[in-house]
């Protein structure tokens, strides 16, 4: 067994232990609640408040349970070298999965919905490696308050592929061609260029596109 | 919901004692059981409407336990929980004959829907 494989065996393990513990958070609060039900309004002081705490807890149980969720789907990822799967779900799983980086760095990543399935067979693990780093690298350049939109689209050959539609807070600060001249730009075309994926800007230079090959 | 029967199997006991509170609030009269073995002792003296059953335990799992009531007990109702990325096993479960499934955490109203639903199929299958 490799080394990602026994990572994501152990991990799949782990999100089921911490599925049950949503389980449990939810019904406690749950039984709480019902609780406070039953005593109608017989003069608890703080009920308005206790309800509304009480549903921020199960809202983010399901915030969890989402996460948890995702995270088993990763978790299942070097289960194949190869696999046949919609482009968009992998985007919907990535944005999920990024969503601390984009907290943090303060850029919004968001999912376009095409009109066509895009459905991809390659290396799920690298895949979702492209995507991520690419995310980690445009972050820093793109700044505060802007936006990356991630989109599943086949190319001119019908072979499918990924916008990374930039939208920034400020486009007079932000050049394609200072992200291209960054020699970590060039690292990432190296790392994932020749054996997973092309990336190059669009045409009209205001987005990436990955092609998968 | 007052003559409705259901016996919980999981595991995990927190869970199934504040279920099984919460179920009883609202008239349901539950039983436990912590794994499948004991699920299937419980049955030997009384059989509820709906079992309510975890797929993830450990000895028997909840896959066995299914396959044996539904030999068993036929006409009982089986609800499987399934937790993550096991979907695939809560499909496997209605091919041996599970009701449905629902994944964890639960709401408790759709799981008094899905009770609800089974027990109206069991009755009108008699």
């Amino acid at each position: 067994m490799n080394e990602s494989l026994f990572m994501g065996k152990v991990t799949a393990a782990m999100t089921h232990e911490i599925k049950n513990v949503l389980a449990i958070i939810r019904e406690s609060a749950g039984l709480a609640q019902d609780l406070l039900a039953m005593a109608g309004d017989s003069g608890f002081a703080h009920k308005e408040k206790f309800l509304r705490v009480m549903d921020k807890i199960d809202k983010q149980v399901e915030r969890g349970a989402e996460i948890v969720t995702r995270l088993n789907t990763f978790a299942h990822v070097p289960d194949h070298e190869i696999r046949r799967e919609d482009l968009s779900s992998v985007l919907d799983e990535m944005l999920i999965l990024s969503h601390k980086l984009s907290r943090l760095s303060g850029v919004n990543f968001t999912v376009g919905k095409g009109s066509t399935s895009v459905v991809l067979e390659a290396d799920p693990m690298k895949t979702r490696m492209t995507i991520y780093r690419l995310l980690e690298f445009l972050t820093p350049l793109v700044g505060k308050g802007s936006e990356i939109q991630l989109k599943a689209m086949k190319n001119s050959h019908g072979l499918p592929s990924l916008g990374l539609i930039i939208k920034t807070a400020s486009l007079e600060n932000f050049c394609i061609d200072g992200i291209l001249a960054d020699p970590e730009w060039n690292s990432l075309e190296m790392e994932f260029g020749s054996e997973n994926a092309a990336i190059e800007p669009s045409p009209e230079r205001d987005s990436f596109v990955i092609h998968f090959v | 919901m007052k003559d409705w029967k259901v016996l919980l199997v999981d595991d995990e006991k927190e869970f199934v004692l504040t279920l099984a509170e919460r179920l009883g609030m609202r008239g349901i009269q539950t039983e436990t059981a912590f794994d499948g073995q004991s699920a299937l002792k419980k049955l030997e003296v009384d059989q509820p409407h709906v079992m309510v059953l975890d797929l993830m335990m450990p000895g028997m799992s909840g896959l066995t336990v299914l396959e044996r009531v539904k030999k068993l007990y036929p006409k009982m109702e089986v609800i499987l929980l399934t937790g993550i990325g096991s979907t695939s096993e809560g499909v496997s479960g209605m091919k041996l004959g599970a009701y449905d499934y629902l994944m964890k955490p639960l709401q408790i109203e759709e799981l008094i829907e899905k009770i609800g639903s089974a027990i109206k199929k069991g009755s009108s299958a008699k």
